[in-house]
Order: structure tokens, then sequence, then C-alpha cells
């Protein structure tokens, strides 16, 4: 027997085999049951979900902020560490006339 | 009381009375489980998908927008749960090549020894149909059923699936490619 042949047999058969529609005893309230479970709420899971999303924002947050108040601190630090340089350099001839002076 | 229509039943399960769904489930369950018992023989995987089906078309209803009768809506939902179920079944591997049992090798050398169709043995032909289309890809599978065992058109075909007119005529070529290469090897099997 060819492929042909075979395939005209299969189809034809697999046509006349009718679709059974019976259905279990009750089966539409086993599907009114689940649907009930999917309508509930799951706040624990709502909870974790939001939880996941802040996640990475929070996380940028945290970088960008740790990276500012670091910047902004050795920035001052610069400024703290010259300033008595500057005013030594300033005061300096003041220092010296006024000990010529006494 | 008179029967409500489905349009009706719609919206109010919308509306947020869920109970109104459930004279849709009564009306078209036996369609469903008619369309998952192509794709699933197994009582148990059939009752899972169209549970399945029911629970998609509740969550789903809003994007019903009713140009369709709801039958239409909810049998495309079916047929694409189904192919769903296929392809989760292709992942685990279930499918695997095996020879025809006596049962069935008698049948068909019956049939091509006398082309008139025997419909005594229903088990028999239920199971070697089932064997052959379940040894397909899911797309084959799919497209053998709607278009030769259901005689639907390519364009009804592209609607219930969602894949596009030139997809389903691809799919159709290779689904009729994978059953002659299959057939091939069986009709080279000792038993015919």
């Amino acid at each position: 027997m060819n492929e042909q042949k075979l395939q005209q047999i299969i189809i034809k058969a697999a046509r006349q085999i009718t679709p059974d529609e019976s259905v279990p005893y009750a089966f539409e309230k086993r599907i009114m049951q689940g649907l009930r479970k999917v309508s509930e709420v799951d706040v624990l899971g709502l909870w974790s979900r939001m939880l996941w999303r802040a996640a990475f924002p929070s996380v940028m947050v945290m970088v960008l902020t740790g990276a500012w108040v670091q910047y902004s601190s050795s920035e001052q630090n610069t400024v703290e560490m010259d300033m008595p340089d500057i005013e030594y350099a300033v005061l300096v001839p003041v220092d010296l006339s006024s000990e010529e002076n006494w | 009381m008179s029967e409500r229509s489905d349009a009706e039943l719609i919206r109010e399960v919308l509306k947020g009375d869920q109970a109104s769904f459930e004279p849709l489930v009564v009306k078209y369950q036996g369609k469903v489980f008619a369309t998952a018992r192509r794709y699933a023989p197994n009582p148990s995987e059939a009752e899972d998908i169209v549970q399945e089906v029911f629970l998609k078309a509740f969550t789903k209803l809003g994007s019903f927008r009713g140009e369709s009768p709801f039958e239409h809506w909810l049998m495309r939902l079916a047929v694409r749960t189904c192919f769903d179920h296929l392809r989760a079944k292709q992942r685990k591997k279930e499918y695997s090549y095996s020879e025809l049992n006596e049962e069935q090798a008698e049948w068909l050398e019956q049939q091509a020894r006398a082309p008139e169709l025997n419909t005594e043995n229903q088990e028999a032909v239920k199971s070697l149909v089932e064997k052959i289309l379940s040894q397909l890809s899911p797309a084959s599978r799919m497209v053998i059923t709607l278009l030769e065992i259901e005689d639907r058109t390519i364009k009804e075909i592209s609607e219930i699936t969602g894949w596009s007119l030139p997809l389903v005529k691809v799919r159709a070529f290779r689904a009729r490619a994978e059953m002659k290469k299959l057939l091939g090897r069986i009709a080279k099997d000792k038993y015919l």
C-alpha cells in the first residue's frame, strides 16, 4: 500500500469519527469553582509582585543617591582642605608686617 | 422566566455578576469538549483543556467585542488553547514513534483489500487515527485536523488560529509532507 492510499484511508476514517460532545457530570460546577478561585484577590501575591517591580527602581535610586552624596562630600573635603592654605598665604604678609611693627 | 441571550449574559458578567457565566458554560461546554477531544483523547487532559478555555474566556471576556457570535469567539479560544496544549506536550517529549498494534494493522489491511470503510471496530479506528496524528508536530496536527478532517477553508483556519493566510498555506504544505513521510514509514512496516 502506498502513502497516498494510506493517507486517504486515515483521513476518511478520521472524518467518520464523530466528535464526542458528552460532558462529565456537574462539570460546570468545577469550572465555576475555578473561576471563584481566580477572582479571589491574592493580596500576598500582589504585594510580592509589587515588591519585585519596585526592586530595580529602588536600587537605582540608592546608587544615584550614594553617588551624589559621595561626589558632593568629596567636593566639600577639597574645599575644607584648601581653606587653611589660602588663609595662610593671604595672611602671611599681614602677620609679617605686624611682627615688624612690634 | 425566558432564557437570556448570550449578549445579555456577557453584559451581566462584565458588570460583575459571575453567576451569569454558568449558563454560558452549560450551553457551550459540549462543543468545547468535542474540540478538546480531537487533540487530547485522554479524558483528564480534555477536562483540563476545557477548564482552561472557560477560565481564559472569563478573564478575556472584556475583549469580546460582539462583532461575531460568542460561540465563534469561544471556539477560536478553544482551538488556540488546544494548540498551546499540543506544544506544551511536545516540549515534554511525550511523542514517540510506535508501531501499530495487531488490531490496527489488521484494520488497515482490511481497508486496503476492501475500500468500503469498516466502522465496526470504532475503537481500533480511533486509536489508529490518534496514533498517527499524535506523531505529527503540533502545527501539522492542527492544520491536518482543521483542513482535512473538519474540511475547513484556508481562510477559516486563518481566522481560527490567528495565523496569516500565507502561513496557513505553508503549514498545510509542510503538514502534508510530514504526514506523507510518516505514512511512508508505516507503509514500509512489516504488517503492510
